[in-house]
């Protein structure tokens, strides 16, 4: 078989076009190579823009205290230690010079009163630290980020999504991809190639990750040999919306609750008063009364009031809902009800002349319209409707803390498809500045790469075939499975099995599950040609989002414990005695099957350990003692 | 609820081009106008029929991909809106829908509803950015931009770019898309060095572009589902005349 395809030829290739991708093509065409950058739609319609909270960056602006070792120990702590200590450090450290970069190339910032950049408190960070522009904070970092770019003689492939990598011996040599309006192939030779494809969302049936978001990266880059870290962490954000079903997993910010939003049951309970963990009761509010006094900053029986228990770590207040649920105590379209008028009730007997509509309207401009457009309801008026979303994975491409390359030679990673800075969980506000720091550094070393290796490496015509017959094999089945129905069922036994809450039995049944479906994916079918034909994009989608399915559950396996994002309901206790110093590491063995391993954690360097000593009162957390 | 939907197909950007009428019932009313495509689409897929190419990303009305022409409205009739965040319960049962794909000079059509806008990219290219290195970040605060600048830059900057202003107004001009672009780096410091230049060559690429001028009739305004006004571009034709004259005077 012969298929006619062009070859384009650049120094860098970069693979997605978010926040990551985009920075580290400026920096590796300001190196002076020559570099290419694919993304499945347009440009600059990723994921970034969808970043509510902002940029975390130890500016200082507006608390002096703040430097980059509590930025560091933030991230540490919010990780609980399983982190990559290095590249923890690394983005503390440049945060700050990232941000004012992004500044000096045009990107508006709200301001203090004295004219530098406004930060924001948010979950897990000491001090206010998020640069952020309003509610639209990632939107402002990409368009800045793609205007600033676009001058630069990156060359550009819209709509091109990138199916297999190939390789020159054991170095990266280029991509196979295809065009989605016409179905036709093309090749990318390129010295070293980046991966910035973002998360794996579309893995699971509820999520607020849009149709790209389907693990193409790790994919990628496991099929190519690199090995995959972290994959049993996937954050799930407790509140998104749940109906009408167009908009099902759409985020419903922390900000509601933080306003005095309150979660109640189909009984009109308040359930989250009655399930808070032990550690947490001395910083949780006793009574509705302090709660509301905490949203006002306001004291109770003398001392500061303490926050409501709707403000509780993520991943609680996302398994309470869940629990309510799964118990028959849930709205009609299977979630809660998040409702904003107890407090306007409460609020309207302290103040005369409360105007509720406008209060809302004035502190949830974005939430108030997000649900008048989208839902038809009026938030000021009725309660809303809010179960947990797939929203982040902390897991990746495994890449070396200060290069970001993995350890195919060529082969870099970076933003949400890389791992290791996040460790068992993110906290808000550090995937922006994640993408800023580690994107320019995946940037420049592959542009440095690229010039220390004089030769373009060869294209394997043989592996170009191969992967082309792959990707058109759908065609020709003339009678087989429907691709949308394998992912519809896929999505729905990652939800129900391998979710918020997870037990061995549940994981097992997933993984016979995920391998059924492996077989039945090799027998799709679709029909029609190949311009513009989304059967067949879902068809070839399948491929990563098994991968990516099969990694999470496998790792999620492998650790018997509960950390951060993962909560086993066989194992609900940390076990940092086992469990503490190690990642999970996926990797594809020599028989084509994937393995899951533990391994190590290197031991963290002594002025390292002296900041987290000294941020952690005195002492060190289990996870580092040695 | 039951619409009756006629859609402009195109096979190629040299095909002529023509309405073809579609019928679809049991289309719920809170169904966005982007998932009634969706389900014309499955049910064209199944009669083995081309399904309608059109724009879509994120859905919720931040990325600016959707573009379509509803009933002669950019983005369709509610104010403030793209078209993804269009619903059907803005249209009676039995409605009658035109959808149109943007229809300018500078923007030609691939297909169906989907057209070209990289003229827009290249307005921005020509000088839409702030060009200072990479690497050698500024130092702290070196750069205090105050409230009120911050937020003239902040409305300005809430451009999309889906060119729903281009479809808009009769002359296909592309002003407040320029404007919207121009005065969010005029008001700030960091604007400023190449804030004459800038004004002047992306003027010069809107032109080349082949978009029309702008003769105040205010069409932008009213279909930009983000509300930039046409003040922005009282902004940029002050800004045009200062870096005019002061290129004679140089």
């Amino acid at each position: 078989m012969a298929i006619d395809y062009p070859i384009y030829e650049h120094d860098v290739l970069v693979v997605g076009a978010g926040g990551a991708g985009l920075r580290a093509a400026i920096e590796a065409s300001a190196a002076g190579v020559s570099v290419g950058l694919v993304c499945k739609s347009l440009l600059g319609k990723a994921h970034t823009v969808m970043a509510e909270g902002g940029i975390a960056a130890a500016l200082a602006n507006v608390d002096a205290r703040d430097n980059w070792k509590v930025h560091f120990a933030d991230t540490m702590r919010g990780g609980q230690y399983v982190n990559n200590w290095r590249m923890a450090q690394i983005h503390a450290q440049e945060a700050p010079a990232r941000v004012r970069e992004l500044e000096a190339w045009g990107a508006v910032f709200d301001r203090t009163a004295d004219g530098r950049i406004l930060q924001r408190n948010f979950g897990g960070h000491k001090y206010p630290r998020l640069a952020h522009v309003g509610d639209r904070t990632g939107l402002e970092l990409i368009r800045t980020l793609q205007d600033y770019g676009i001058h630069r003689g990156i060359s550009v492939y819209m709509e091109r999504t990138v199916f297999r990598l190939l390789k020159d011996g054991e170095r990266i040599a280029g991509a196979v991809a295809y065009d989605r309006e016409r179905g036709r192939f093309l090749v990318f030779r390129a010295k070293a190639v980046v991966l910035a494809t973002g998360g794996v969302g579309r893995a699971y049936k509820i999520t607020s990750n849009s149709w790209e978001y389907t693990g193409d990266g790790h994919t990628l880059a496991y099929d190519a040999g690199a090995e995959l870290i972290d994959m049993e962490f996937v954050q799930f954000h407790p509140t998104g919306m749940v109906w009408p079903p167009s908009v099902r997993g759409i985020l419903v910010t922390e900000g509601v609750r933080g306003e005095g939003g309150v979660l109640r049951n189909n009984r009109g309970e308040r359930f989250m008063f009655q399930d808070i963990p032990d550690n947490y009761k001395a910083q949780t509010a006793e009574n509705e009364e302090e709660g509301f006094l905490y949203v006002l900053g306001e004291k109770y029986q003398g001392r500061d009031a303490r926050r409501p228990p709707e403000l509780l770590t993520r991943d609680h207040v996302a398994r309470c809902i869940v629990r309510e649920v799964k118990q028959g105590r849930g709205s009609p379209h299977g979630g809660v009800f998040l409702e904003l008028q107890s407090f306007s009730q409460w609020y309207g007997r302290r103040v005369k002349n409360f105007n509720a509509a406008e209060h809302w309207k004035k502190k949830l401009p974005s939430m108030y319209h997000q649900f008048k457009e989208l839902a038809g309801l009026d938030i000021t008026r009725e309660p809303m409707e809010v179960g947990p979303t797939t929203h982040y994975i902390m897991g990746g491409v495994r890449v070396d803390s200060d290069t970001q390359m993995s350890r195919i030679p060529g082969l870099f990673a970076c933003g949400e498809c890389a791992a290791g800075i996040n460790g068992a969980n993110r906290l808000g506000g550090n995937s922006l500045s994640d993408l800023l720091v580690l994107g320019k550094r995946a940037g420049e070393h592959a542009a440095r790469y690229a010039q220390q290796h004089t030769s373009l490496p060869t294209i394997d015509a043989a592996q170009v075939e191969e992967a082309m017959r792959w990707a058109l094999a759908p065609f020709e089945r003339t009678h087989g499975e429907n691709p949308f129905q394998l992912q519809q069922e896929l999505q729905e036994l990652m939800q129900n099995l391998v979710g918020i809450v997870r037990r061995e039995d549940e994981m097992l049944r997933a993984l016979e599950g995920i391998e059924l479906l492996r077989r039945r994916a090799q027998q799709v079918a679709v029909s029609g040609n190949r311009e513009y034909n989304p059967g067949w994009h879902t068809a070839l989608d399948l491929h990563s989002l098994l991968t990516v399915s099969e990694a999470i559950t496998r790792a999620a396996l492998l650790r018997k414990e509960s950390r951060g994002a993962q909560f086993r309901e066989d194992y609900p206790r940390k076990d940092s005695a086992n469990y503490g110093k190690v990642n999970t590491v996926v990797a594809k063995g020599p028989d084509g099957r994937m393995q899951v391993r533990f391994e190590p954690i290197p031991p963290m360097p002594q002025e390292l350990l002296d900041i987290i000593r000294e941020e952690n009162g005195g002492q060190l957390p289990e996870e580092l003692r040695y | 609820m039951k619409v009756t939907l006629h859609i402009w197909r195109q096979k190629s950007p040299a095909d002529q081009g023509r309405f073809v009428t579609y019928s679809l019932d049991q289309v719920s009313p809170d169904m966005s106008f982007l998932e009634m495509l969706d389900m014309l689409n499955e049910q064209l897929i199944q009669q083995g029929e081309e399904p309608v190419a059109f724009e879509h990303d994120c859905r919720e009305g931040i990325c600016g991909s959707c573009a379509m022409m509803i009933n002669g409205l950019a983005h369709g009739p509610e104010r403030g809106t793209t078209t993804c965040q269009l619903h059907m319960r803005s249209f009676p049962d039995g409605a009658e829908i035109y959808v149109e794909p943007w229809r300018a000079r500078a923007f030609p059509i691939l297909k169906d509803l989907v057209c070209d806008r990289s003229a827009l990219d290249r307005i921005i290219q020509a000088g839409g950015y702030v060009s200072v290195g990479t690497g050698g970040a500024p130092d702290a605060n070196c750069l205090p931009v105050p409230k009120t600048a911050q937020d003239k830059a902040m409305d300005a900057a809430q451009c999309i770019g889906c060119g729903a202003c281009v479809a808009a107004c009769p002359n296909a001009s592309a002003m407040l898309f320029l404007a919207a672009k121009v005065s969010h780096l005029a008001h700030l410091p960091q604007g400023q060095p190449e804030r004459h230049e800038r004004v002047r060559k992306m003027l010069a690429q809107h032109d080349r572009e082949g978009f029309g001028h702008c003769t105040n009739i205010g069409e932008c305004e009213a279909a930009c589902p983000k509300e930039i006004s046409v003040e922005h571009i009282a902004q940029l034709n002050r800004d045009y005349i200062a870096a005019s004259l002061l290129s004679l005077v140089r």
